[in-house]
């Protein structure tokens, strides 16, 4: 017995041991492949991951530094960047947005910047919406690595042609908004199938943003609680609640779901949607054969002034775990402010921050007429552009990506399963708990 | 060649010999497990303990977790206003789309298990739904194929039926997630076509002469003889389709939309860890979904002796 | 029967010929029309999805293949040995560990795999496929090793206890008997391994992280346009899309022939 148990021992072992080979074979290689350079992630979709890697080979050849890029999709890049900072594995330098940026920076994972600021990476040509979009909590934290407006309000300017509306004044109202909106959806309906004038944006973030910002305030004060008020909120709902109820806005029956293919401009049920920025221009044309436009958002009453938001959409940060800062910021310099790098990133980041880039991009005539249309539309807006305050931390479920309060209540109305009084004091005591 | 004899010779002899076999027996089992043994404790033991430990905290992946008790527990039972829709949809999901599909598989496994032409290019064609699993492709043409004007609506027009926009509806939206399941019945299908091909032919070719028709031999001998297999169908799709993910995300962008209908119970806590970074609280919910399933499954197994075929018995 | 067959196999292939309908429709056209017959024909989509990023198509292809390839060693080594030991061999504490392996199953990925990511980033194995390939060969797919339990259960007991009457070890029963035995069942772990790990997203995304590393799915989804911020590239998602599926379709008709020449009668070695 005891001579077989040995026997059965060697041979089951041997697979053990063989297993545990493989391990420690394969282990070193594995361990080789770390440690390459300066590592930069972002995330991107259609052309811009494509650029923005073309963007970190320019700097590599002009600097001979290697860098390690890491370009994925949006939903990806959040769960994996979550994931390595959790490991203490952050990227040297990784790219945030609005909904998240005071996440990473309060929790001390972003190097404060002021030092570079000014020195290494050169802010002289900046354009105040530009420079303004650097603060959380008095402190700078955020590369801006292009200029957007916010939101962008598209419309179908074949199908307005069409029913004879010729122009929208880019200092309208709101009541204005609705008043074609309705014409439009009348217009649209009367071949009996029925349309739209405008999606239903009441859930969304942005176009909330602008709305309450018309009124004066922001969608957060800098103590990081909500700027608005419940009367806002109420007046919100209400806006689109009405709007739905007259078929102005897109019925909840007769939504589609998706991202932007899924709008009523590209499904041809209605003629305005909303993009989170400028650059979504892009995305709906490629998609459209027909002539889409932008329009600021209304103004809020006749007498009220024109109030727009010019900022950046993505960002780029330093690690406050990377060992080699100083080539960060020396990095970040270049993706902002060289022509190269703008050559090579196009739009795909905005229009550039330097005001003399802007204009040297503008006039080389490389620009398609999309983009054409993204730059101009910064340009005008500019001198009616205030800042906002950067969304804190806690917002996300209130006012963030996927399906915010702010959405999921805007459904609820809409769908008459909550009173609109209700549903905003759910809001404002979710808000207590998370903010 | 001893041991040929002295193994012989222990099955039948007294308690001394049976514990030294039962040592030998342990001793071959355990070497042989030792790769599974390596697995289970470095790569699911220690992240599940970890889990279940972070479940106890507030974890937002950007700083070290911090102890919080049950806190996490108490407020999903009590203020978490999205818990419950997302379990209800969940479940929903399991208890119809799980014998749906497990039904049209072992049908059209049945259906493939001959000898004919071009068979294997029939069963590549209906593998394919399962082959383009989560893709994007597939989100969009589920979208475009509920619609209103999409072609599930165009045929029950036929019948004179109006239907809706299925994916605007709450009411609806959640179908189109079953019937999603239903259509992509290529795993299970494969796993009966391959239970179709282990059962000895010798047993049809008695039944034939037996005189028994089709339909009494699939209820008499293959029914009966694949049971352990059935069984282990319906265990496994109700497991992974309590964690289901993918089609939720697929179908609504990972929002959930329209109002939670089709919010998923893993695309929640997916969302409540990455996306709002509430990792601890994700653990917990983690934990609450395995305690039900594990009673699930405890159920499942203690009723296998009544239904499975066991052929030790 | 076979009419029915037949029929229902329109319903099943209707995702592949719109996927492949709409690789072949300029881009302005994809969401205008949605019938299966493209207005303007172009073929663009393929060279240009081919050639998009900065490496060559192709190595996404070749990276998702030897992830796939060596996944199917590791699980038909690991899986099958270890379900034989859970179905067959009688030992202590067999019905406990049997429990705890089916518990792994049963906790969602999400919340394991950052103490997982941990673990591999401390071995410095972050960024190399070993954190894809290894746990395959220790039998972590427990999903596979029920299978197999199941499949064993279901060979008669007869067979082996003949083979140990004449002295063959539990290993010499495993290897002559039961893995023969189990053909149906071991190509269809070998064709779940490859289509799972062709099609998962989600661990290579966390892993493989370096432009160069980048597998089939990683590459599609960058090819998905969701937010619109850039010119949208469906038509090469979906081109690829329709590309990727041609290996996933090679490997299920080469494996399922393996499917209808199963052992057809048992009791061949008894």
């Amino acid at each position: 017995m005891t001579r077989m148990n040995k026997r059965q021992f060697l041979k089951y072992g041997g697979t053990a041991l063989g297993a545990g080979m493989l391990a420690g074979v394969l282990g070193p290689i594995g361990a080789r492949a770390q440690g390459a350079g300066l590592t930069v992630a972002w995330w991107g979709e259609g052309d811009q991951n494509k650029r923005t890697a073309d963007a970190m080979q320019a700097y590599a050849k002009a600097s001979g530094i290697t860098i390690d890029p890491q370009g994925t999709n949006f939903n990806g890049y959040w769960d994996r960047l979550a994931t390595q900072v959790a490991g203490g594995n952050a990227p040297d330098v990784f790219q945030v947005f609005l909904a998240t940026m005071a996440e990473y920076a309060a929790r001390g994972t972003i190097e404060p910047i002021g030092n570079y600021l000014g020195s290494v990476i050169d802010t002289s040509d900046w354009a105040p919406a530009a420079r303004d979009s650097v603060y959380f909590g008095g402190e700078q934290y955020f590369v801006p690595l292009g200029l957007s407006t916010q939101p962008a309000i598209i419309y179908d300017k074949t199908v307005l042609e069409g029913i004879g509306i010729t122009e929208l004044k880019p200092d309208w109202t709101l009541a204005e908004f609705r008043e074609i909106g309705a014409e439009i959806a009348e217009a649209l309906s009367a071949d009996g199938e029925q349309k739209f004038g405008m999606d239903d944006m009441g859930g969304s973030q942005t176009v909330l943003e602008a709305f309450v910002r018309s009124k004066g305030v922001n969608m957060f004060t800098d103590e990081g609680q909500l700027g608005f008020s419940k009367d806002d909120l109420i007046e919100w709902y209400e806006f689109w609640d009405e709007a739905r109820a007259a078929g102005v806005a897109v019925a909840p029956e007769a939504r589609q779901q998706g991202g932007f293919e899924a709008t009523g401009i590209i499904r041809g049920v209605a003629a305005f949607s909303t993009a989170a920025s400028t650059k979504g221009l892009q995305g709906f044309q490629s998609l459209s054969q027909n002539q889409l436009e932008f329009n600021p958002w209304p103004r809020y009453a006749a007498d009220s002034e024109r109030i727009e938001l010019v900022t950046p959409v993505e960002w780029m940060v330093i690690s406050a775990t990377s060992d080699q800062k100083d080539e960060a910021a020396a990095l970040l310099n270049f993706i902002v402010n060289d022509p190269a790098s703008i050559t090579a990133m196009g739009i795909s980041k905005g229009a550039p921050v330097g005001n003399a880039l802007r204009k040297q991009i503008l006039e080389s005539g490389e620009l398609s007429e999309t983009e054409t249309k993204i730059y101009n539309v910064v340009e005008e807006a500019l001198p009616y552009s205030k800042p906002r305050v950067i969304y804190p931390p806690g917002s996300g479920p209130l006012v963030g990506p996927g399906t915010p309060l702010i959405a999921l209540l805007n459904d609820q109305i809409a769908f008459k399963q909550i009173a609109i009084p209700a549903a905003v004091d759910r809001f404002f005591s979710e808000a207590d708990r998370n903010l | 060649m001893s041991q040929q004899a002295s193994v012989g010779e222990v099955v039948r002899v007294a308690s001394p010999a049976r514990t030294v076999r039962q040592r030998s027996a342990n001793g071959a089992a355990y070497t042989m497990l030792v790769p599974w043994l390596v697995g289970f404790f470095g790569l699911t033991a220690i992240p599940m303990v970890a889990s279940l430990y972070l479940s106890f905290t507030d974890y937002s992946l950007l700083a070290p977790p911090e102890w919080v008790g049950a806190d996490n527990y108490a407020y999903m039972f009590n203020g978490d206003y999205r818990f419950w829709p997302s379990l209800t949809v969940t479940a929903f999901y399991v208890f119809v789309s799980v014998p749906l599909a497990t039904v049209v598989a072992l049908a059209v496994a049945v259906g493939l298990n001959r000898k004919m032409r071009g068979i294997g290019i029939l069963r590549s064609v209906y593998y394919l739904p399962s082959l383009l699993g989560g893709s994007v492709a597939i989100a969009i043409m589920w979208r475009e194929l509920f619609d209103k004007n999409g072609l599930v609506n165009l045929v029950l027009s036929w019948f004179g039926i109006d239907g809706p926009a299925w994916l605007a509806l709450p009411q609806t939206a959640p179908w189109t997630l079953v019937f999603l399941h239903a259509w992509q019945f290529g795993a299970p299908m494969v796993i009966f076509l391959a239970a179709l091909k282990q059962i000895p032919s010798d047993l049809y070719e008695a039944a034939e002469l037996d005189g028994a028709n089709r339909v009494q031999v699939f209820f008499t001998i293959t029914l009966p003889l694949i049971t352990p297999i059935v069984f282990f169908n319906v265990v496994m799709q109700m497991i992974t389709s309590f964690q289901a993910f993918t089609p939720a995300f697929v179908i609504s962008n990972g929002t959930g939309a329209p109002l939670d209908s089709t919010l998923f119970y893993t695309l929640y806590l997916y969302i409540e860890g990455f996306g709002n970074f509430r990792m601890g609280y994700a653990a917990a919910l983690a934990w609450v979904l395995l305690a039900i399933i594990a009673g699930l499954t405890a159920l499942a197994f203690a009723t296998a002796r009544f239904w499975v075929f066991n052929p030790d018995d | 029967m076979p009419a029915v067959l037949v029929l229902g196999a329109l319903l099943m292939v209707y995702p592949l010929l719109w996927m492949f309908s709409s690789s072949l429709k300029p881009e302005d056209e994809i969401f205008r029309n949605l019938s299966l017959i493209p207005q303007a024909l172009t073929f663009q989509n393929y060279p240009k999805g081919w050639t998009f990023f900065n490496v060559p198509f192709s190595l996404y292809f070749i990276n998702s293949f030897v992830i796939a390839a060596i996944a199917i060693v590791g699980n038909l080594l690991s899986c099958t040995i270890t379900a034989y030991v859970f179905a067959r061999l009688r030992f202590r504490w067999r019905n406990l560990w049997f429990s705890l392996m089916l518990l792994g199953l049963m906790l969602p990925h999400h919340v394991t795999i950052i103490p997982q990511y941990i673990m591999f980033n401390n071995a410095h194995l972050v960024n190399t496929i070993l954190p894809l390939v290894l746990p395959k060969f220790l039998a972590v797919d427990s999903f596979f090793v029920f299978l197999m339990v199941q499949f064993i259960r279901s060979i008669p007991r007869e067979l082996d206890e003949a083979a140990t009457m004449d002295g063959a070890g539990p290993f010499r029963v495993f290897v002559d008997i039961i893995l023969p035995l189990c053909t149906p069942a071991l190509v269809t772990v070998s064709i779940f391994t490859f289509v799972w790990t062709w099609n998962d997203f989600f661990s290579q995304l966390l892993y493989l992280t370096s432009g160069d590393k980048l597998t089939v799915p990683l590459a599609l989804r960058m090819l998905n346009s969701s937010t619109g911020e850039a010119t949208s590239t469906w038509g090469i998602l979906f081109a690829m899309s329709c590309l990727s599926i041609i290996p996933l379709l090679a490997i299920f008709f080469f494996f399922q022939r393996r499917l209808v020449e199963g052992i057809a009668t048992t009791g061949l070695k008894g």
